[in-house]
């Protein structure tokens, strides 16, 4: 593989308000290649932050400081804010949670994704529509001249979340932060955002990083997983070797699930043990 | 995750200030009423934060000692005429001049600040229940009964304040307590809308549905559950009202309708002043100085409160 | 299932919404029976109609048509205060489901005062205790606990006054996966200690088997079919869309289970 799209070494968040300072992502180092890389952590494991720090979007109580932070040759961590909202939704997008609250409930959904579109090509309106509405049929939405005229309320959550990618998709980004798209989904329309996910990230060689908190979920779906705790990546490994994690605590959490395929009378509750705050984190299998 | 945790090491009957600090500052909390502290204590770290609150009510609690202390403070009788020494310009003698009657108007003002601060005080204690009450009864129970209360909400808030105040001081006659009864009808309305507002969006949460589901009465659900969340932004309301409240008692002394001469009322001050407005500028802008100033610090902690007490701010 | 009397009994439970010349159906003649120490579930996507049933049953709502009985007799519209204290329910979201001005203490006391319960100090301490939270968080205020810390408390003060049916609405899915099996064991060891019967609303076919024995798979509104624990495990449906769910779950599960095993 050739020079990776985002190289991280040492990245620290550090959240300063007069009552404490915390650092919410300690020392994390990755890189994402054109593939899809899944973070894995609980609520408060700073993964969500990693991913706002790429696009510099952390609150303003927050400071991010690393070795080096780079996007292709751009280097993040000097670049202005007027550099960022070049790259940001032009080389790199944001998927969030909810469409609800990232579509404007007050314009129609073809004009957003007009307005994406144009917003980074210079192009006639005509032509915007066509790539629009060739986009919303691309991820599969089987009447987009309707949708295309339709208010986000309109609407069902799912495909919300498809609108979203479309929009997301259509400046033709390098890479793609998805935090958490599909958990307020149900299971079978998370199924099929999954797979129009997947297939168009794959066929325009885009990088995706997968924020979730569904080990099951970024097993299944992603090419390797980044598992953090306490601010810090515990294990990263490849996702098809998601079993032979070492780190304690990546088995754990494993275990922690309730499975169909086996009956358990009690399911194993990780025992966080301090020693993991500083301890050693293991990168494909072996002690890094 | 672990949640027994290590038995209370918290001393409740601590005196010493180090002592203090460290029960408020105790991470077990070993009673209700150390619990209750603690939080008073982060609230009162926030508002101590909040310059311009502080300075809020640092100018009220200036004004309550001034009005407690009155007799005290005061260098002469405020009723006592001399019409010898009468539009004398501040000086040693007389620290903030006197009036075209000869009277100090330092030793009325301070006497005025208990005329005003009773006036606000007792329309908020007539105001807050009233409108706490009426809103959270019509947004729980909602129906019929919303819509009787709202209605006649809406029949008060179609008449402006001073208006209202002037129309019921008309029918009442003049006087410090009709003044009092005026402003209190006029001003319950707002609050109620408020405290009915906030009632609706607290009625559909799940802490209220299990209330519910333990079989609590609507009674109960009321006044133990949706009115403790109503209070701090009614608190608020309240204390931003204040400043409104001074400024009508001020307008209706003005207008002769509130507080009557010789009364050292501010409104009713700036009123006898405004004759001699030309010639002896502080009588009128003295009492005019104070009124700005008490709503201005009761406007500026109301803002201050709001950050501090409001759940949706916090 | 032993032919026994149920304790719970849905008998052609419809419910709408909406003004009356737009009624949307969302549960549609629904029957289901649930015995006595029994754990049941309801399975379906969001909007199926699994929770407006459980909020039915609790006396949230009653603007319902056909029958709910307990021990055969029908329950009124309107609860009573004796069904409030059999029945117990605890919200999805802990965040939400405590009174954010009340300490933990107050929450407890306040259902023990209502059914006019004694020895409320001593029943509180057991009871927290019971959830497996200390003496430690008796005074503490919701802020200052953690989602599982307060989903705990909102089992307590559903369980301190001693009921015998827990409706359980996706108590978990707000909760992180370590959380949720503590929660999840919780669940488990209070219902053989306290012989409690369940009514569990889930999304997650996962939990449902590994707490309840039986299942209804709900779509649209209607239970459209009845499975065991064990048919879940073994994906056994008759109809097509519950093979789809089923599907759906099991994919990311089996493909990681062949990964660990």
């Amino acid at each position: 593989m050739d020079k990776p799209l985002i190289d991280v070494k040492d990245l620290t968040i550090r959240f300063e308000t007069p009552q404490r300072t915390f650092d919410a992502v300690r020392g994390v180092s990755f890189t994402i290649g054109r593939e899809k890389v899944g973070i894995v952590g609980e609520s408060g494991s700073g993964k969500s932050q990693t991913g706002r720090a790429l696009l510099k979007l952390t609150p303003k109580v927050a400071t991010i400081s690393a070795g080096h932070m780079c996007f292709k040759d751009t280097d993040l961590l000097a670049a202005s804010e007027k550099d960022m909202r070049k790259i940001r939704g032009n080389r790199i997008s944001m998927i969030l949670q909810d469409p609800k609250y990232s579509l404007n409930p007050l314009m129609r959904i073809g004009q957003q994704i007009v307005e994406a579109y144009r917003l980074h090509h210079r192009s006639p309106k005509a032509e915007a529509r066509v790539k629009a509405l060739a986009m919303l049929e691309s991820v599969q939405i089987r009447d987009p001249e309707r949708v295309f005229n339709l208010f986000p309320h309109e609407v069902s959550g799912g495909m919300g979340q498809r609108i979203m990618i479309a929009m997301m998709l259509i400046p033709e980004p390098d890479l793609i932060i998805a935090d958490e798209p599909t958990s307020a989904l149900d299971v079978t329309v998370r199924r099929q955002v999954l797979t129009i996910l997947d297939e168009l990230v794959t066929r325009r060689g885009t990088g995706l990083m997968f924020i979730s908190h569904d080990l099951n979920l970024v097993a299944g779906f992603c090419d390797r997983v980044l598992v953090m705790y306490a601010g810090r990546i515990m294990e990263d490994l490849p996702a098809r070797d998601l079993h032979k994690a070492q780190h304690p605590y990546t088995q754990a959490l494993l275990q922690s699930l309730p499975r169909l395929d086996t009956e358990a009378d009690e399911l194993k509750v990780p025992v966080r043990d301090p020693s993991w705050l500083d301890g050693p984190v293991y990168r494909n299998g072996v002690l890094a | 995750m672990t949640d027994k945790a290590i038995a209370s090491p918290a001393a409740p009957a601590a005196t010493s200030h180090s002592g203090l600090g460290q029960w408020l500052r105790a991470p077990v909390p070993a009673s209700p009423f150390h619990a209750r502290m603690q939080q008073l204590w982060l609230q009162w770290r926030r508002l101590h934060a909040n310059g311009s609150a502080l300075f809020g009510l640092c100018v009220i609690v200036i004004l309550l000692l001034a009005a407690l202390f009155a007799p005290l403070l005061a260098t002469h009788d405020i009723f006592e005429q001399n019409l010898a020494a009468r539009l004398l310009a501040p000086s040693a003698e007389h620290w903030l001049g006197t009036d075209e009657l000869g009277r100090d108007v330092y030793s009325r003002l301070l006497f005025g600040a208990r005329i005003t601060l009773y006036i606000a005080l007792l329309t908020t204690v007539i105001v807050a229940p009233i409108g706490l009450i009426v809103g959270t009864t019509a947004g729980y129970l909602g129906g019929w009964v919303d819509t009787v209360l709202m209605r006649i909400v809406d029949v008060f808030l179609a008449f402006p304040n001073l208006i209202l105040a002037l129309a019921f001081v008309a029918a009442l006659g003049p006087g410090i307590e009709n003044a009092i009864i005026a402003i209190s009808l006029a001003s319950w309305p707002p609050i109620a809308r408020l405290a009915r507002a906030e009632t609706l969006t607290i009625r559909k949460s799940d802490y209220i549905a299990a209330v519910r589901l333990q079989g609590a009465s609507s009674l109960r659900i009321i006044f133990g559950h949706i009115m403790p969340m109503c209070i701090p932004s009614v608190v608020v309301r309240v204390t931003l009202n204040m400043a409104a409240i001074i400024l009508t008692a001020a307008g209706l002394g003005f207008l002769g309708l509130g507080a009557q001469p010789p009364s050292p009322e501010w409104g009713t001050m700036l009123s006898s002043g405004r004759e001699f407005v030309m010639t002896s500028w502080w009588i009128a802008a003295i009492p005019g100085t104070a009124i700005l100033l008490t709503s201005l610090a009761f406007n500026l902690l109301g803002d201050g409160l709001r950050d501090i007490l409001d759940p949706r701010h916090g | 299932m032993k032919p026994s009397r149920p304790l719970i009994e849905a008998i052609g439970l419809s419910i709408s919404f909406g003004p009356q010349h737009a009624r949307n159906r969302v549960v549609d003649d629904v029957s289901f029976r649930i015995g006595k120490g029994e754990a049941y579930g309801l399975i379906g996507e969001s909007g199926c109609g699994k929770s407006t049933i459980l909020r039915a049953l609790s006396g949230l709502n009653g603007e319902y048509e056909g029958a709910l009985t307990l021990n055969d007799r029908e329950l009124p519209k309107k609860r009573d205060k004796e069904f409030f204290r059999r029945a117990q329910m605890v919200f999805q979201d802990p965040f939400g489901s405590l009174h954010p001005r009340k300490i933990v203490e107050k929450v407890l006391s306040e259902p023990l005062k209502i059914h006019g319960f004694d020895r409320h100090s001593e029943r509180i301490a057991e009871t927290l205790d019971a959830v497996g939270l200390g003496p430690s968080f008796r005074y503490r205020y919701p802020h200052e606990l953690s989602g599982g810390q307060r989903q705990r408390v909102a089992i307590a003060r559903a369980l301190i006054i001693e009921p015998d049916i827990l409706l359980l609405d996706e108590p978990t899915s707000a909760l992180d996966v370590s959380v949720q099996a503590e929660i999840l064991n919780l669940l488990k060891r209070l219902r053989i200690e306290r012989n409690l019967t369940y009514l569990m609303v889930s999304h997650d076919l996962a939990v449902i088997a590994h707490i309840c024995e039986r299942a209804g798979m709900m779509h649209r509104g209607r239970i459209i079919e009845e499975l065991t624990a064990g048919q879940i495990r073994k994906s056994e449906a008759r109809e097509d869309y519950t093979r789809e769910f089923l599907q759906a779950s099991v994919e990311a599960v089996a493909r990681d289970a062949e990964v660990v095993a």
